[in-house]
């Protein structure tokens, strides 16, 4: 029986940023990935489970786990999700789901579980990699999209200090504390622009909803990019 | 009530602050730990061994407490118990006043900010004076301490100089203190400056009639206090006063003086990114007469907390502080309490009852570079979560935030509907509500659009 893969949208790309999950589902066909979509998922839970309200957490992730158990595999654009599921259901539950520890972020099931690091892709320009702080620390770290990111030819990624600094987007920490919140992603955006970076490019969409939103409203010139356009070559 | 939000939004908009605080610790003190970690092949292991014994200590700190008392006693110190801050505190002023004591000689201790004591003392006609440099300005200065192991990190030389010269302690300001300074310069005027400070204190220690200090450690089977620092001044105020209390926190125990190892090697990398500090004071057999006081103020109801105990496994380093986002933008000062940052925003509601306290858990945006650097892997992510269900369980958020969170979560569990109400509900339209003012995103960033076809249409389209 062929392996079963199921794409996890998280529920913002889902709503607002389309283009992201339509990168990644170009990025897995092209490498002969046939995805399945189940239209029953919505959030993982982690905006309630950081914010305190672990009943409705728990109830969500009882959710993920009934959309999610049939798969032998899924995919997910968004690290933040994928450590979510992973490091912190168990909590929710009371009891490990095996499901829980088939799920993958993108990246690493791109170098880790297909074996490719090149997927052919180019961009010109100069980058920062920034990896979501619960993918940073709960999952891979950075190891995977760098290595992704390094074959992709013309692009030059540049480490900054700030590389492994929060964006300070932290779920409803955005919205309690706007100022503090912004002041966080301004200090990168900033170092970003004294090393005269073109884009700054993450495996979470959520960062970059952060980066970009200041970014704009700012006038600073990083753009933002998930890596999986940036692989599937949907950078226009 | 202090709003840590109102607070945090004043201290932001001085950008000034953030860089200084960036300058202390990611191009200063973190520069030189994580340089120092990564030529210890062994830091693990050494934080695990660190970790698993402070755990055993308080799983059986009634056995550790006994010994060490026993064994202090044996020493030639007095060991007394005080179950409050104030009543720490009326101890010290009791011992002071029936030595007749006029002058104190205060070495830096986190455990005398947190009971307050040189309030105490002044209140009793007795003057403290403080004897590290930096709690010495701070003093001076009316302000308290903003870190736990650099308590004027977000100060300049050119500030400290000028409060110097408004207190007589130098007589001109040096020429060349500014950031744009040479540097050898600087460092030439920085010495200067510790120069006049130390002159200034000398004649405090030669005059104080007691000397009050912490511990960073106290070892059960010696009664042994062990003090950690690099100014000496923590050495001159234990040995050169006939009369020394040290007010120790019950978490400070650790079992065998063997131990130390362990707790040397990690404390002054941790702290501020030396191998080993200037100086180590094991202090046994006391050289003047000496009280030691065991601080319980709260310590005995948090052992108690099986999920919460560890937090009691600190040992005060401030790398927390130093690595976090938070910190690095509204400084110790923002916290207002004494223990700032990660560890004080989790410890600080446990050992205080002010209800603003509550706030701190969630000025945090958990990125969870705090547990990665903790020497004694306190999982302090973990324990902000943990706080956060409390809160909310307590009923401790607004009305309105819980019930738009119970809302959005039956939303998030019929999908049908989920899908059915976008436009113009949808996902934006139920987080403006759970989240308070809508457009508090907006405040300060631009918001995405929602998209005109969400993936799951597309995909429908396009694959089903």
């Amino acid at each position: 029986m062929p392996m079963r893969v199921g794409l996890f949208i998280p529920c913002y790309v889902d709503q607002c940023y389309p283009h992201v999950a339509r990168a990644a589902v170009r990025v897995l066909e092209r490498l002969g990935v046939r995805c399945e979509y189940d239209p029953r998922q919505t959030c993982c839970g982690q905006p309630a489970y950081n914010s305190g309200y672990w009943a409705e957490a728990a109830r969500l992730a009882e959710h993920f786990v009934r959309v999610f158990d049939k798969y032998d595999c899924v995919v997910a654009p968004g690290g933040s999700c994928v450590a979510m599921v992973r490091h912190h259901y168990r909590e929710l539950l009371g009891r490990d789901e095996p499901v829980t520890a088939r799920v993958y972020e993108l990246c690493q099931f791109l170098t880790d579980h297909l074996k490719v690091d090149d997927l052919g892709a180019s961009l010109s320009g100069r980058a920062a990699l920034h990896v979501p702080c619960h993918m940073l620390r709960e999952l891979d770290g950075d190891g995977p999209a760098r290595r992704l990111l390094d074959n992709v030819s013309g692009l030059e990624l540049v480490d900054l200090p700030s590389d492994t600094w929060c964006c300070g987007f932290g779920g409803t920490f955005s919205v309690k504390f706007p100022e503090l919140s912004a002041a966080m992603a301004r200090r990168k955006l900033k170092q970003m622009e004294e090393h005269r970076l073109d884009y700054v490019v993450s495996p979470d969409e959520s960062c970059l909803m952060q980066l970009g939103g200041l970014a704009r409203r700012e006038g600073f010139g990083v753009r933002p990019l998930h890596i999986a356009e940036v692989l599937a070559g949907m950078v226009n | 009530m202090w709003s840590f939000e109102q607070d945090s939004r004043e201290r932001v908009a001085d950008t000034g602050l953030a860089d200084k605080l960036h300058k202390a610790t990611v191009e200063t003190s973190l520069k030189k730990t994580n340089a120092l970690i990564a030529k210890m092949p062994h830091w693990q292991q050494l934080r695990e061994r660190a970790r698993q014994v402070k755990l055993h200590t308080l799983t059986h700190l009634d056995r550790y407490l006994r010994q060490f008392v026993q064994a202090a006693e044996a020493n030639g110190a007095t060991v007394a118990w005080a179950d409050t801050g104030a009543d720490a505190c009326r101890q010290v002023v009791d011992i002071a006043q029936s030595s007749n004591v006029k002058r104190v000689a205060k070495a830096k201790s986190m455990t005398g900010e947190e009971i307050e004591v040189n309030r105490a003392l002044q209140r009793a006609g007795i003057e403290p004076v403080e004897t590290d440099l930096g709690e010495m300005i701070c003093q001076l200065a009316g302000e308290p301490p903003s870190h736990v192991t650099a308590p004027i990190i977000q100060w300049s030389m050119e500030e400290v100089a000028r409060l110097f010269k408004s207190r007589g302690i130098i007589d001109e300001i040096p020429n060349g203190i500014d950031g744009r300074a040479d540097p050898a310069v600087r460092a030439l005027n920085a010495a200067r400056l510790t120069d006049a400070a130390r002159r200034a204190l000398r004649e405090k220690f030669l005059t104080a009639d007691m000397g009050i200090s912490g511990a960073n450690f106290a070892v059960a089977e010696s009664g042994t206090l062990v003090l950690v620092e690099n100014e000496a001044n923590i050495r001159l105020s234990t040995m050169l006063p006939p009369v020394h209390v040290a007010v120790v926190g019950i978490d400070k125990l650790i079992p065998k003086l063997a131990d130390l190892a362990t707790f040397l090697s990690l404390l002054p990398v941790a702290a501020t990114g030396q191998q080993q500090s200037g100086y180590v004071s094991l202090i046994h057999r006391p050289y003047a007469k000496l009280h030691i006081i065991l601080l319980d103020n709260g310590r005995m109801r948090l052992l108690a907390d099986a999920q919460h105990h560890d937090l009691l496994s600190c040992i005060r380093c401030g790398a927390c502080m130093n690595v976090c986002p938070v910190y690095r933008h509204v400084s110790g000062h923002g916290y207002h309490s004494i223990y700032p940052g990660p560890i004080g925003a989790v410890l600080t509601p446990h050992l205080r009852a002010e209800e603003h306290y509550k706030q701190l858990p969630f000025a945090s945006s958990l990125c969870g570079a705090c547990a990665e650097i903790c020497p004694v892997m306190i999982p302090l992510d973990e324990r902000l979560l943990q706080w956060r269900d409390r809160i909310v369980k307590a009923g401790g958020r607004p009305r309105s935030e819980a019930a738009a969170f119970a809302a959005w979560a039956y939303l998030m569990q019929h999908p049908r509907l989920y899908r059915a109400v976008r436009p113009p509900a949808g996902l934006a339209h139920a987080a403006a509500g759970m989240l308070g003012p809508g457009g508090r995103w907006k405040a300060t960033r631009e918001l995405p659009p929602l998209a005109a076809e969400t993936f799951a249409d597309w995909w429908k389209k396009n694959h089903a």
